[in-house]
């Protein structure tokens, strides 16, 4: 081959041809052929934008862009474009509107037999987190899955329950939560009685976990619980708050986080609890 | 917007400050199997007594709990729609 720059807008389609079937891109689709884009998604107001370049039979190259508006309840939400006749060259995903953090949005681009009716899955080529700033790209790409390296974190604010019941935080469907931290305020109401905040963790039928406080709160009192994996339990109220160890423990969807308070009385008041976790899509 | 659970009245938002959707489910009643002079029963906890030994707990759904969690159902083409869990008795504006 000649050293000579070679202008591609020189070139006639039968030379673009031969060029491009040197090109690194491994993907040659038929008519038949669809590219797909599916997301996970768990924050407001995304949008995806899956960008590319494609060049045709005749040595063109075009490029092409295809918008996602994913669900936020962690569904899985897809669409699937007709490509042509050619060779997928390179694309990227990444959020275009919104601002999803790490660990909120997950995509997958897939090749898909078909368009309608029956359709088969016949190449799966990247995965992975995407923001607005942070994309997943082929060529240089790969297959992550949502489990994969860090979540999200966030703080969530439960329920404030009606005076005299506990409460209850349940992990979202297609969520998967490791719980760092959990505050909660108990306002005991005149009636005598030793009250004693019980941290109970189930997995929604199961119990997993318990951690009693050790110590009671009597009448008309208010106090705080905290609970971070590496407290030491406290017995004694240091201003107005107790400490106590969580276990360092991963949830599954479903899976409850809630008091039992020993002794309630119909006038407690427990305040809404407030949880740092650490989340991940299932991607189920 | 604060809303309020007409089945076991606790307040909640739908949406947190960080932009994601709150699920909220009602919080369950705990059943206390005590030993009460001698003899075994099943009472809720705050019914459990001074003297009481407890033998163990569980955690029952109360009746009409909501749970806002969502069900996922696929068609066999792979639609996905979905549901809440439970309905209980309902939803109202929080005061």
């Amino acid at each position: 081959m000649s050293s000579t720059p070679v202008d591609w807008r020189d070139l006639d389609p039968e030379q673009r041809l031969t060029l491009s079937l040197r090109s690194p891109a491994a993907f040659f689709v038929s008519g038949e052929d669809s590219i797909q884009l599916s997301a996970i998604n768990s924050a407001a107001g995304v949008t995806l934008t899956l960008a590319g370049r494609f060049m045709q039979l005749n040595g063109e190259v075009t490029s092409f862009a295809h918008v996602l508006t994913p669900a936020t309840d962690r569904t899985l939400s897809s669409i699937l474009k007709f490509m042509g006749d050619g060779t997928l060259m390179n694309f990227s995903v990444i959020a275009t509107s919104g601002a999803p953090l790490w660990g909120q949005c997950w995509v997958r681009v897939q090749i898909v037999r078909g368009l309608g009716g029956a359709t088969m899955v016949i190449g799966a080529l990247v995965s992975g987190y995407v923001t607005a700033s942070q994309p997943v790209a082929l060529p240089g790409g790969r297959m992550r899955g949502s489990l994969d390296g860090q979540g999200v974190i966030r703080a969530v604010t439960g329920t404030n329950p009606a005076a005299g019941a506990n409460f209850s935080v349940t992990v979202p469907t297609g969520a998967r939560w490791r719980l760092q931290s959990l505050d909660v305020s108990m306002v005991t109401s005149g009636t005598a009685a030793n009250r004693e905040m019980v941290l109970v963790i189930d997995d929604g039928t199961t119990i997993l976990a318990r951690v009693p406080q050790g110590t009671a709160q009597i009448a008309s009192l208010t106090r705080t619980y905290s609970y971070y994996e590496s407290a030491s339990r406290n017995t004694i109220a240091q201003a107005g708050n107790f400490d106590a160890a969580l276990p360092p423990i991963v949830l599954l969807a479903g899976s409850r986080i809630m008091s039992a308070v020993t002794n309630i009385e119909v006038d407690d008041d427990i305040g809404a609890p407030t949880l740092l976790v650490e989340e991940w899509l299932e991607g189920n | 917007m604060r809303i309020r659970c007409k089945s076991c009245l606790g307040v909640y938002v739908t949406l947190l400050p960080d932009g994601m959707e709150y699920y909220h489910a009602c919080p369950p009643d705990t059943m206390v199997t005590v030993k009460r002079g001698g003899a075994p029963r099943e009472v809720k906890l705050a019914d459990v007594q001074a003297g009481d030994v407890e033998v163990s707990r569980r955690h029952v759904d109360r009746a009409d709990h909501r749970d806002e969690n969502i069900v996922v159902i696929r068609n066999d083409k792979g639609d996905v729609t979905t549901r809440i869990k439970s309905e209980g008795r309902g939803t109202e504006p929080a005061p």
